[in-house]
């Protein structure tokens, strides 16, 4: 008997850990009218634009959003639309609805003021919201868990206490049959052979160094610019000298399972297993990625103390030293300091942040969610 | 002397252990069985040499190849950019 968790159940099957109400606007510009939304309806859960508009709408962009939208703890969407001749929110809506999704689609010029588009918003989200009051959570596997995995502010303590220890937590998910998503293409560089070794196919391990060779390839091609910014300053000052070594850190927190598939940006994994997502290494356009993905849930590694958290998939924060857990108690659900210090083990702590992944999953709030955390953006940047 | 001082040794290869806590200079760290005496003071999180290295070499840690040498590297010297650059892309200096 496999472990579980309280959960709801989606019309394809998936299943969500929370039932939002999601106000999404589909453009930067209308990031006002979301926050006027949040005002009004504060349990809604309303999105703005973290970069600024990454050129014309394009493709990749309507398939970041619809996926996005449909992650499955998202149970409405309130599209917000310019309703000019580029905007992408009718055929967005058109898209989620044919997925089954409960949507509905306003826009600015239809409304013909921000203030007027937010109040149409409000009322729609506080309908939506009342629809989703009725449903309730029922026990569900933790093989329909897909957990994306992020490190952000790393030191050096990254990859030897929180990254080993949420790689721990990976391989007892993988071993109920979930998904584990290890992403940051360019934290995987130097460390990309242990992955491809453990490829379940000669076909995974050559997308896996593929994607590895062709982030490295636009960083040499970008010349001066990147050197001495990976590691970052901060990471710098914090102990990593080198990319190999901060990848070596990062790609602990994938586990030891066999890597089962590598996808693109923003896409969702076809089987379960360990995973490797190619996205940039910006956290919000990783989170961004990883819950279009359909990851309900991130653990998110942080030596620094980074606040950032995704709107849709619940963010639970570990941080890698003592220091930086006391600090920042009111952002960190968790402190693998211990390893460092031999207290504890990477083994007792990957523990603890599983039992925290299954708890979170049936409803417990992170400190992310209470503090009202919510990082959205867009890719800029996109290889292949 | 007694060593205080702990260091984390990911694996047995290494020529490099991360200290845990900042260590003054010439202060030992016990490495196994033996006793390292730093060089400089390493801030916590940081790494410190546990053999001699000569300039171009390899360094390890997690058994794992992290960079070259730039300079020569004596037991119990900070490790860090000014002697220890990637081999691949994202290096401090060309």
């Amino acid at each position: 008997m496999g472990r579980e968790f309280e959960g709801f159940r989606r019309s394809d099957g998936r299943w969500g850990v929370r039932n939002l109400c999601l106000v999404l606007p589909t453009s930067e510009l209308l990031n006002r009218a979301s926050e006027l939304v949040e005002l009004e309806v504060p349990e809604a859960t309303c999105v703005t634009h973290f970069n600024a508009s990454p050129g014309p709408p394009s493709e990749l962009h309507l398939d970041v959003l619809a996926n996005f939208a449909s992650n499955p703890n998202v149970g409405h969407v309130i599209l917000l639309g310019m309703g000019d001749d580029l905007d992408l929110a009718p055929a967005l809506g058109d898209r989620l609805a044919a997925a089954g999704v409960a949507v509905e689609t306003l826009s600015l010029l239809r409304e013909r003021s921000m203030l007027r588009l937010a109040e149409a918003a409000a009322r729609s989200a506080r309908i939506g919201i009342d629809g989703l009051r009725v449903q309730r959570r029922q026990p569900a596997p933790a093989s329909a868990l897909i957990v994306g995995t992020e490190c952000g502010g790393s030191d050096a303590y990254s990859g030897l206490t929180a990254n080993p220890a949420l790689g721990h937590a990976m391989d007892l998910l993988v071993a109920e049959r979930g998904s584990a998503v290890l992403a940051e293409t360019t934290e995987l560089i130097g460390a990309e052979h242990l992955l491809a070794a453990r490829a379940s196919s000669p076909e995974v391990a050559a997308d896996l160094l593929r994607v590895v060779e062709e982030w490295e390839r636009m960083v040499i091609d970008m010349g001066e610019d990147i050197r001495g910014a990976q590691p970052t300053p901060g990471n710098q000052a914090g102990g990593l000298t080198t990319i190999e070594e901060k990848s070596l850190g990062a790609a602990a927190k994938g586990g030891s399972s066999p890597l089962t598939e590598v996808v693109g940006y923003g896409c969702r994994p076809s089987r379960p297993g360990l995973v490797v997502m190619d996205t940039p290494g910006q956290d919000v356009e990783q989170l961004t990625g990883m819950a279009a993905g359909g990851c309900q849930l991130i653990v998110f590694t942080t030596g620094r103390g980074t606040p950032t958290a995704s709107p849709v998939a619940p963010t639970i924060k570990v941080a890698t030293n003592r220091r930086t857990a006391e600090r920042l108690a009111d952002h960190i659900d968790l402190d693998a300091g211990g390893i460092a210090t031999g207290e504890t083990t990477k083994e007792e702590v990957g523990t603890r942040i599983f039992e925290t992944i299954l708890a979170v999953a049936s409803g417990r709030q992170v400190k992310a969610e209470v503090f009202g955390q919510k990082d959205f953006a867009l890719p800029r940047t996109r290889p292949s | 002397m007694t060593a205080v001082h702990r260091i984390l040794i990911m694996n047995g290869a290494d020529e490099v252990g991360v200290c845990v806590e900042e260590v003054p200079a010439e202060t030992p760290v016990s490495v196994g069985d033996g006793v390292v005496v730093t060089r400089q003071r390493i801030p916590a999180g940081h790494k410190v040499a546990l053999v001699d290295l000569a300039a171009g070499s390899p360094v390890h840690k997690y058994g794992q190849p992290i960079g070259f040498a730039t300079a020569d590297i004596r037991r119990g010297e900070h490790v860090h950019l000014h002697n220890l650059d990637s081999g691949r892309v994202g290096g401090n200096r060309h």
